[in-house]
């Protein structure tokens, strides 16, 4: 099981890193969104520095949300799906790797971009660093959440805006929660309250996502 | 004072009462639409046989 | 294919003995809703101006109903995902359909009527508060259940597909509600539904509860309503599928 796993991640991280315009795509989203956020609001950097945390916090779960109906879509189109379903691995098991796939090629960029993005925006060195680990804990809690949009959408053809309206609402406490972590971390505290229940929303998501994933793939396919 | 609270309730039960009202006859038009349609549809087939 | 034809005629029984059932229902639901609101409104404007805020509390009537029947709506919705996805009842996600748009219709005047309130009482019309947002979140997760159920072609798919994103909202509700309440607070706490009983003076709290259940019947009449379109609606698409089949 342990090997089956394994080749599944293997693969999935795979075909993420070179379809589809290849592992950079979201991290260039990311960054493209920072580059607009200057334009709408001027070059204050004060301000800038202020808001700095919460641009590359919505960023982030907007670059996240982003290659989500690849996960589930290619695999539908091309078949591979039905061989999954037939596959002795249980079905949450594939679904897992594939969420784990998803983040290692789209959310761990984003978390290892964000300290550079964060000193472009005026974010101190310190306070980039802090921003990072927490993105760390939240970008794989949002895909493990959009893998649910994900696998709902699977036999659809263009359900990536579909996709992104099922989440958002899902990904609100991740952000809040994530938010507060973030500032309680920039202050000097990082692992109070608000960081705990941080987690707690990690292990949550973690669990909730590819058991209703593989109940909404079984029953899109009839079975 | 007590007149422009009058102009926020009324504005608020409007509001509802439009919200609803265009809910009611979405769904009714809809039921005749639908019904329209199932008439001719079981007409053509009673035709056929 | 001779598998799912035969589910339908079995089926069938259910949903006519529903239409039967729907045709002096919605009437009768009509008829009590606006009977309950009349005299609910009535009492509600003869109730004496409060302390604090005058006369434009008596937006609550309207306000209240609809922010407990958006929280009512979605149970019932979960309930019916269940429905759908356990015990397979040909009904259930006919009415999880129906109610989807009234139930995001509800959530949106308790969200325009209480902006509309809060503008005398708090000084603005929207305030990023717990409860607002929470209800704000609500809203968009009607929207997004409503648009996944047209995105499929086929309605059993579809069915299935929004049971599973209802009861994944279904545990998601509370935790949204949970974090944005932490998150920040300025709305009044509940003041009806409470352990030690209602807060709220009996001269308000009797046209509220006479407004509450008239707007329940006014969600019952409306919800057997659009159940009947629906069930309308499938039999079209059947029949339109079999004149296809036939012609060809």
């Amino acid at each position: 099981m342990t090997r089956a796993f394994s080749a599944m991640l293997r693969r999935d991280l795979v075909l993420s890193l070179r379809a589809g315009g290849g592992a950079g795509i979201g991290v260039i989203f990311f960054l493209a969104v920072v580059m607009v956020v200057p334009f709408a609001i001027g070059p204050d950097q004060k301000l800038l520095s202020q808001i700095g945390p919460a641009i590359l916090w919505s960023g982030a779960l907007l670059a996240s949300l982003l290659g989500l109906d690849r996960v589930f879509g290619a695999d539908a189109e091309d078949g591979s799906l039905d061989l999954l379903l037939l596959a002795p691995l249980p079905l949450e098991v594939i679904a897992f790797a594939k969420a784990l796939a998803h983040w290692l090629a789209t959310g761990l960029p984003l978390v290892i971009a964000a300290p550079l993005f964060g000193l472009m925006l005026g974010v101190e060195g310190k306070a980039s660093l802090a921003l990072a680990a927490m993105l760390l804990v939240g970008t794989p809690a949002i895909a493990f959440l959009g893998l649910i949009g994900a696998a709902l959408a699977a036999s659809l053809s263009r359900a990536g805006l579909l996709i992104a309206v099922l989440i958002v609402p899902f990904t609100i406490p991740v952000l809040i929660f994530g938010t507060a972590a973030t500032e309680a971390a920039i202050a000097g505290t990082p692992f109070g309250t608000a960081f705990k229940l941080f987690a707690a929303l990690l292990l949550f998501s973690l669990v909730i996502g590819p058991v209703a994933a593989a109940a909404a793939l079984r029953i899109g396919r009839g079975t | 004072m007590a007149a422009l609270h009058s102009t926020f309730i009324a504005a608020a039960y409007g509001f509802a009462g439009i919200i609803l009202c265009a809910l009611a006859l979405w769904i009714a038009l809809d039921y005749r639409a639908q019904k329209k349609t199932l008439a001719e549809l079981e007409a053509r087939r009673a035709e056929k046989k | 294919m001779p598998k799912t034809r035969g589910m339908k005629i079995g089926e069938l029984a259910n949903p006519n003995r529903f239409l039967r059932i729907a045709r002096f229902a919605i009437p009768l639901c009509a008829g009590l809703s606006a009977l309950l609101l009349a005299y609910g409104f009535y009492r509600g404007f003869h109730t004496p101006a409060e302390r604090d805020q005058g006369t434009v509390f008596r937006i609550m009537f309207v306000h209240v109903p609809s922010a407990w029947l958006a929280l009512g709506i979605y149970s019932l919705m979960a309930i019916a995902a269940l429905g759908t996805l356990v015990w397979r009842h040909p009904l259930a996600d006919v009415a999880q359909k129906a109610a989807a748009p009234i139930g995001a219709a509800f959530a949106l005047i308790c969200l325009v009527t209480g902006a509309i309130w809060g503008r005398p009482t708090w000084g603005t019309y929207w305030e990023w508060d717990g409860r607002l947002t929470s209800m704000l979140v609500l809203f968009v997760i009607y929207l997004g259940i409503i648009a996944l159920w047209r995105a499929f072609e086929e309605p059993l798919q579809a069915a299935k597909a929004v049971a599973i994103l209802t009861l994944v909202g279904f545990i998601n509700v509370p935790i949204v509600k949970f974090s944005v309440d932490w998150w920040s607070t300025l709305h009044q706490r509940a003041s009806v539904f409470r352990l030690d009983g209602p807060t709220m003076h009996p001269a308000y709290l009797s046209p509220l509860l006479v407004c509450a259940f008239g707007f329940s019947f006014l969600f019952a009449a409306l919800l057997m309503a659009a159940m009947r379109n629906e069930l309308m609606r499938r039999r079209v698409r059947t029949l339109t599928l079999f004149a296809a089949r036939e012609a060809r």
